[in-house]
Order: C-alpha cells, then structure tokens, then sequence
C-alpha cells in the first residue's frame, strides 16, 4: 500500500499488535521478545517497505485506537484524525488521498476550505476461502479450526459452507511442505 | 473478554470491539499519543512525534 500511494508524499507506518490468530508457529505473545522476534519475520517474509512499529505487550496503543485487528487510520500533521476504517480497504484510503489532495490544491490556490463530518457504511469483498489459505500457510492447521468454530458461532453454518468444504478437501490432500 | 494476548482466536471473534469501534478515536478529535517501538532497531517511536512529519497512515495488524 506504501508503494502505491508514495506519490501523495505521506507517512505510512505499520503498527504491529498482538497475533490475531495464534498458532504453534505463532502463539499469543507472552514477552516483548516474542512479539518483536514476530514483528521481524512478518517484515522479512512479507518484505515490508515501511516502518515496522510495534506496541507493548499490553497492548497500549492498539486499545487507544480501537483494539481492531486489521484498521487504518490517516492522521493530519496537526494530530487530528481525518479518516479511519475498521478494515484496511485501499479503495477507500485512495478516495481520502484524492480528498487530501484537493485540499492542499485549494490551499495553494488560498481557497477558503472548511472541514464537515461524514459518515460512510461501505463494503469490501469479504474472500474467507482466500483467507482461510493465506491462514493455514502461515500458521498451520490449528488457527484455521479457531476461526471456522468461531465464524460458526458469530454467523452460523451457512456463513461458513465454502470455508469447510476447501478445508475437508486440502486435509483430504497429503502434508506440504507448508505445514512444516 | 479474553485476555489481551489471546491463546486461542476468540469464539465471538472480536465482536466486541467492532461493535465499540464507532464509539472510539472518532474523526475529527486528536489522534492517541503514545510510544512503540521500531522492529528495525529497538528505538523507540512516540507517534506524536511521526503526525508533526506529515500526514500519517498507520495501519494496524498482525502476521497471522
């Protein structure tokens, strides 16, 4: 996302929290090491350009915004927040983007600019087979059972039919490598 | 609630908090103060600090 947006000469950070889906490769954080050692291989294997900053153990600065574990939020160089999303969606980061924009077009222009509120509901592609895959190959089998008992539980059997059945076939399928 | 670092991905997956989301750290208010710690090198960061460079986009997640 970092990459994509450079031309709007903008800070990007990433703010690494606790494990949303612990696993034996990757288990909740018990000490700052741990959580920091994580840090660093997400960042080596997923080749992060942008600051990797990671909060404390408690958790500290993720409860202050929110506690979410996939949120974005763009802060003005006042301090002020000027947008957020309780899902990382860079379709509606780049129409923000477009909006900074065209503020500080204005501004160079000495255009009088004025702040209003707004509110918006909009909506994602929701891929959980896709997930579900990215999950396993990263934590193994474990989280993937952690989240298709609880998507059962928060939105019921029907919800989670297309999960269960790629998930019966790849246990169906030999061990990989990625299992490891 | 489950405890902050979870052992297990919680069985009413967090719905707790996107519940209280709207209510928290709402536009148009100072963003949270606070300090981490940079993965490269173990210093430490107060976002404070970061927002007085420029605008700011701070995602935040995990590896899994």
């Amino acid at each position: 996302m970092a990459t994509e947006f450079r031309e709007y000469d903008c800070q990007f950070v990433f703010v690494y929290t606790r494990e949303a889906h612990p696993s034996d490769r990757y288990p909740g954080h018990d000490n700052i090491e741990r959580k920091l050692a994580h840090a660093r291989a997400m960042v080596e294997q997923l080749g992060f350009a942008r600051p990797m900053l990671v909060d404390d153990l408690d958790g500290t600065v993720h409860h202050e915004f929110g506690r979410l574990p996939n949120m974005t939020y763009i802060v003005n160089a006042g301090g002020t927040i000027v947008y957020r999303a309780a899902w990382t969606d860079p379709r509606t980061i780049r129409g923000a983007f477009e909006q900074i924009l065209f503020e500080r077009g204005e501004r160079r222009e000495k255009r009088r600019i004025t702040p209003y509120y707004m509110e918006w509901l909009p909506q994602r592609t929701n891929d959980d087979v896709r997930f579900v895959q990215e999950l396993f190959e990263l934590g193994g089998g474990r989280p993937v059972d952690e989240f298709i008992t609880a998507m059962d539980n928060v939105e019921g059997n029907t919800a989670t039919k297309q999960i269960k059945q790629w998930w019966e076939r790849r246990q169906s399928q030999p061990e990989t490598t990625t299992e490891s | 609630m489950p405890e902050y670092n979870y052992k297990t991905f919680p069985l009413d997956a967090d719905m707790h908090d996107f519940v209280q989301f709207p209510n928290i750290a709402r536009v148009g208010t100072k963003a949270p103060d606070g300090v981490l710690i940079d993965a490269k090198d173990g210093s430490e960061v107060r976002l404070g600090a970061l927002y007085r460079n420029g605008v700011s986009v701070i995602e935040f997640g995990s590896f899994t």
